[in-house]
């Protein structure tokens, strides 16, 4: 399915809907380009889930953790190349947090299925376009409406 | 007092010798740049493996160059975080079967808190200080008030400011490492692409905006076929990106009354912030580490090691372990 959001605070309402309805342990994908707000989008998640830290870019060190409640943040930006993803893979099976990977297809061989994949697309300054694809994990209505 | 010190926590497997928390007696730096630059960056799995390669030939050369043995080694220190878990643990196991093999006692080292102490190689810190930390991973205001007590007082709300660099150098396709290479094009342009105004509260930081600013107006030329001039929009760039750096230094040196500013960190080593920097109101002693205590390596955790171990001295064991994300506040 495709969302249009249209604002940053569209983003952040969709994010606190979206977050209630997954269930710790399940991998959340997160791919787009550079700057299309990937990690935006996981900031919102932390805040609608009550975590406080600053949940800034994983780039540098490819994971971060934060919570309770457990929240690890995942970029495989670095392991582009099919560089198996061994530092990070206790994280990937940890069945009591939200995990967030962005760029997963980088390490798509070292993902469980299913996963819930969300593919963020920039329109302009403060919109995007979001394609959610989750084979069934979520229920469609509770993540449109308020 | 003689430090071994060890630093494997990204791309650089460097082990140093140094002499009460001044003296620097070796500093060897194995860089792994070129095997990374075939990727377009570091890759972490490849890092571990290049430290194990190189991690023994390292230790033998840093000690043949200061011309001491084990048994003249007082206490050995590494860097325990934050880095690349996988290369800090290559660092941190030879550090641990060095101290092991020898008796000596060891202790783990903040990476960031060794960047601010590179600057004791310099001159001597006078406190209370202000350090702004500018890397790869950190962006950055800490306030020491002494040796080993720091106040973190802002840091980047996204990416770090190093980070922003090697990403728009990848848009860019001019190579890498992204700052050098941003930094060297933006020398021959001038800063005449409008930047989005970035404001952040308090003494934090935010640099995605602008990434992603620059990344679209790169986008935009590009679909309508019209060449966007790199130079230029690195130019343009480099001037938001510190204009930030500049403001938030400058509140802070106001509100915090600081007697040095000191700054660590790769970033440290780009060429607009050594020219403007000195350009600050207020009349502050500024610091800068010379260049090859800019970049990773291992003399500034030996510098820092020995501060640690005077604040607390004989506290040591050889349990601990490496930490990706290691709070510089929680952990000293």
């Amino acid at each position: 399915m495709i969302i249009h959001l249209q604002s940053l605070s569209q983003t952040e309402a969709f994010a606190k809907r979206f977050i209630k309805q997954v269930a710790p342990g399940t991998i959340i994908a997160l791919e787009g380009d550079l700057g299309a707000g990937k990690t935006t989008f996981v900031k919102y998640c932390a805040k609608a889930l009550g975590i406080r830290e600053i949940v800034d870019s994983p780039t540098f060190t490819l994971l971060k953790t934060y919570g309770p409640p457990s929240l690890h943040h995942i970029d495989a930006y670095r392991l582009e190349g099919g560089h198996y993803a061994g530092d990070i893979e206790d994280a990937l099976e940890d069945q009591e947090a939200y995990i967030f990977v962005e760029w997963a297809s980088y390490i798509s061989e070292a993902l469980p299925t299913p996963m819930i994949e969300l593919h963020f697309k920039h329109i302009n300054e403060n919109e995007r376009e979001l394609t959610l694809i989750q084979e069934g994990l979520l229920d469609v209505e509770k993540l449109l409406n308020d | 007092m003689i430090i071994l010190s060890v630093e494997t926590s990204c791309d650089e497997t460097s082990v140093a010798i140094t002499k009460d928390g001044q003296d620097v007696l070796s500093n060897v730096v194995l860089s792994q740049m070129n095997t990374h630059a075939l990727y377009g960056g570091v890759v972490p799995e490849i890092a571990s493996r290049e430290h194990v390669k190189g991690i023994h030939q390292v230790f033998k050369k840093a000690m043949e160059e200061a011309d001491v043995t084990a048994k003249d080694i007082d206490l050995v220190a590494v860097t325990q975080g934050p880095g690349l878990i996988g290369s800090l643990l290559v660092g941190i196991n030879a550090a641990k079967a060095f101290a092991f093999a020898h008796q000596k006692p060891i202790i783990g080292v903040h990476h960031i808190v060794g960047h601010i102490y590179a600057n004791q190689i310099e001159k001597p810190m006078q406190f209370p200080l202000l350090a702004l930390v500018i890397s790869g991973g950190h962006t950055e205001l800490i306030l020491m008030k002494g040796h080993y007590d720091f106040v973190r007082l802002g840091k980047t709300e996204d990416d770090a400011i190093g980070e922003a660099y090697d990403k728009i150098a990848r848009v860019l396709e001019i190579g890498y490492p992204g700052g050098p290479k941003v930094d060297a094009i933006a020398q021959k342009g001038q800063p005449v692409y409008k930047m989005p105004d970035v404001s952040v509260k308090d003494l934090n930081f935010s640099y995605s905006g602008l990434k992603s600013h620059i990344i679209n107006l790169h986008h935009h030329h590009h679909q309508k076929n019209e060449p966007v001039n790199k130079e230029d929009l690195a130019a343009s760039f480099q001037q938001a990106a510190f204009k930030q750096i500049f403001e938030k230094t400058q509140i802070a040196i106001e509100k915090y009354h600081p007697k040095q500013l000191v700054i660590a960190g790769g970033v440290a080593s780009n060429s607009y912030i050594r020219k403007h920097i000195h350009t600050l109101k207020d009349s502050i002693d500024v610091v800068i580490p010379a260049f090859e205590y800019c970049t990773d390596n291992a003399a500034m955790i030996g510098i820092a090691a020995y501060y640690q171990w005077q604040k607390n001295p004989h506290s040591f064991s050889m349990n601990f372990n490496g930490e990706a994300r290691h709070s510089i506040e929680f952990n000293i």
